[in-house]
């Protein structure tokens, strides 16, 4: 659940509505070959995108048929690194991305995609700020539910799989968006590019985490690794949180770690997957970070209820944006710098 | 199969196929592989289950591959006539998707074209029942929210979910993604009712003896066409209290017009998917039409738990499908036949 996106959304409206008339150019170079894009961004709302946009220069402006009104275009610069802003929501990053990959006129076929936004984060894996890349991404939100009131006694919360019969019972297995696994060897090297650079905090954000009782969420953020769980409700609290942590494991045979929640992944995931299916797009060159603008789930003595109406105060929206940017870069500089040999795949650093 | 006993015509699907197949034979068939095929009406469905007896009663017989599909459904189907047939998968992701692959294809004209979104639904027992099949006028997201595990509420809270950005469930969203609320055409919408109410819909005794326990009509009767306003979550909820919260969103979401009916997983996202594409000049989006069969009760009758509601078989899943088709193939053959007044829009 990245916090903020609401508000983000309605920036972006007015950002977009106030664009600059730009020349409008082709994704496809004028000597005829597709443009060959190193790193393309994708982010969900306007605020995360910003980081980009400014830092890398960002200025020549792609239009694409399909991406809708709020941001129609694709945001390039001269080293071929691009951004993409979907809109919020699974709907949004679904039409989105197909667009990107039907209309844009790009090569995206050897491009790293950094899929960048902000989320809830679960406390006993992060704080405000955390900058997190995932190696699986859990689909939260497709599954059944009863009103925790009038489920059955014994069940721990009211989600269960589509086709189980309880929660502890594994989904069907016909829906291919559930999970998607980050290749290995990519998010190694995401991880160790990034894990020592300087995160953004701020101090309402400090004070904030003080109320937690143990790390690390009561620590400064860092660069972590850890999962995403994704769906187009933005769930908090204490037993919601149990269930990202139980439905993760039951969907990744017990080895991933839920930790960030986030309102489009397994959409933006499962259009890179059809992508990759009809030879346009490189399924282990897709990278998924989050950074955490709130909590999950609430401290002790708090109730889920003020946690979650709280999640803007808690002063995330300023580092978890700017730790977007900070934790990517090092992997976008690495990409660009030395593209005649990340062009052939992950550069072990 | 028992049916209905209703007044106005009684045909069965083959005979409505037949009729419609006919038609579509005595066309030409568009034969300049050069030209985008012009759709008339492009069906939407999620599932092989909601396509078939769509696809036996049109002749889809033309496979046409699209780059973006699913894998198991990776081709639009068509028949010689411009009405087509997508099968998306489930859930919003494949939805949206399989919807927007289709609309930046070059392979389609849809300029023009009719969408009827038809699928299976749960229905709410005070305004259907099962197998009852319905047009919806009002498309609203009950997914994009927040939420709270309902044992933690706060004093005055009815509901865990609320809308983002708010401070309690009778709170307005403080946010928009844009995707959560889709008002149909009116008179669309009650021109597609009149072609198909007096359809004879399907019936069986499973079904009928399970809506018997159900307290009171609509749920207890016989099946009808009616309209009614439908909710899109990936999260498939069951029971009175979700039930409950169904009813009061789209109250809230829709300013009053909308009343709560009907819920399934993925026609937000394919009608977002549409307005992107109408936004893009490459479709109307005043032509769309959104379907759904009962397959099931969305909550428990009295005396049931709402988990055993849900595990419930209550007799509709092959009811409904037929009744989808039945409900949605007149209306189809009525653009097809009328085409030269369609093309320019609802005939009055």
């Amino acid at each position: 659940v990245s916090a903020a996106r609401a508000l983000i959304a309605g920036l972006a409206i007015v950002a977009a509505s106030c664009g600059s008339d730009a020349a409008p150019a082709a994704g496809g170079s004028h000597t005829g070959a597709p443009r060959a894009v190193k790193v393309m961004i994708v982010n969900m709302a306007f605020l995360e995108g910003q980081g980009f946009v400014k830092e890398l220069g960002l200025d020549e402006e792609i239009p694409v048929t399909g991406l809708g009104t709020a941001a129609p275009n694709v945001l390039c610069n001269a080293d071929d690194v691009c951004e993409l802003t979907t809109g919020m929501g699974y709907a949004n990053a679904a039409a989105s991305v197909t667009a990107l990959i039907q209309r844009s006129g790009l090569d995206l076929s050897r491009t790293y995609v950094i899929i960048a936004g902000i989320a809830g984060v679960d406390p006993e894996q992060g704080t405000i700020g955390t900058a997190a890349w995932a190696r699986y991404v859990v689909d939260f939100g497709f599954a059944n539910e009863i009103d925790a009131r009038e489920m059955p006694a014994a069940w721990p919360y009211g989600y269960f799989g589509i086709g189980a019969a309880a929660p502890s019972d594994p989904p069907a297995n016909d829906y291919d968006a559930a999970v998607f696994q980050i290749d290995e060897a990519l998010l190694q090297a995401a991880y160790a590019l990034s894990k020592d650079v300087a995160l953004g905090d701020s101090a309402a954000a400090a004070k904030f985490r003080a109320n937690y009782a143990s790390a690390p969420a009561n620590e400064p953020p860092r660069v972590t690794q850890c999962d995403v769980v994704s769906s187009d409700t933005w769930f908090a609290g204490n037993a919601l949180t149990v269930r990202a942590r139980e439905w993760t494991k039951l969907l990744t045979n017990g080895k991933g770690v839920a930790c960030m929640s986030a309102q489009e992944d397994n959409a933006t995931l499962e259009v890179l997957k059809r992508g990759a299916a009809a030879g346009k797009v490189d399924l282990t060159r897709v990278l998924v970070l989050r950074t955490a603008s709130d909590f999950a789930a609430p401290y002790g003595g708090q109730t889920d209820a003020d946690g979650l109406v709280s999640s803007l105060a808690q002063g995330g929206i300023g580092p978890s944006t700017e730790n977007l940017f900070a934790a990517a870069s090092p992997v976008i500089r690495a990409i660009v710098t030395d593209w005649s040999a990340w062009r052939m795949g992950t550069v072990k650093p | 199969m028992l049916r209905a006993s209703r007044s106005g015509n009684h045909f069965s699907p083959l005979v409505v196929g037949a009729v419609v197949t006919l038609l579509f034979v005595a066309k030409t068939v568009r034969s300049d592989p050069s030209t985008a095929r012009a759709v008339k009406v492009l069906v939407i469905t999620t599932s092989d289950a909601e396509a078939k007896p769509y696809g036996d009663a049109l002749g889809l017989t033309d496979s046409v591959p699209v780059p973006g599909l699913s894998e198991a459904n990776p081709a639009v189907r068509c028949n010689a006539d411009g009405v087509c047939l997508l099968t998306t998968g489930p859930g919003k992701a494949n939805a949206a998707a399989s919807v927007m692959a289709v609309i930046e294809s070059e392979p389609f004209d849809l300029s023009h074209t009719y969408f009827l979104v038809a699928g299976l639904a749960a229905i709410d027992p005070g305004e259907g029942t099962v197998g009852s099949v319905t047009w919806a006028q009002n498309v609203v997201d009950s997914g994009i929210a927040w939420e709270i595990d309902a044992r933690a509420l706060p004093a005055g809270w009815s509901t865990g979910y609320l809308g983002i950005l708010a401070k309690s469930p009778s709170d307005k969203p403080g946010s928009s993604f844009g995707t959560e609320f889709y008002p149909l055409v009116p008179s669309l919408v009650a021109k597609a009712l009149a072609l198909s109410e007096s359809a004879a819909l399907e019936d069986g005794p499973a079904a009928s003896a399970y809506r018997a326990h159900y307290a009171a009509s609509p749920a207890t009767e016989p099946p009808k066409v009616i309209t009614c306003d439908t909710t899109t979550s990936d999260t498939y909820w069951h029971g009175e209290l979700l039930g409950q919260r169904a009813h009061d969103w789209v109250a809230a979401v829709t300013g009053g017009k909308g009343a709560y009916c009907t819920m399934q997983q993925t026609d937000n996202a394919t009608i977002a998917a549409l307005h992107r594409g109408a936004d893009a000049g490459l479709l109307d989006a005043k032509r769309v039409l959104v379907l759904h069969a009962a397959s099931r009760f969305d909550r428990q009758y009295p005396g049931q738990s709402a988990a055993e509601s849900f595990a419930a078989d209550a007799g509709g899943n092959a009811v409904a499908l037929h009744n989808l088709a039945i409900a949605g193939v007149p209306v189809i053959a009525e653009i097809v036949a009328n085409w030269d007044a369609w093309q320019t829009g609802v005939p009055e």
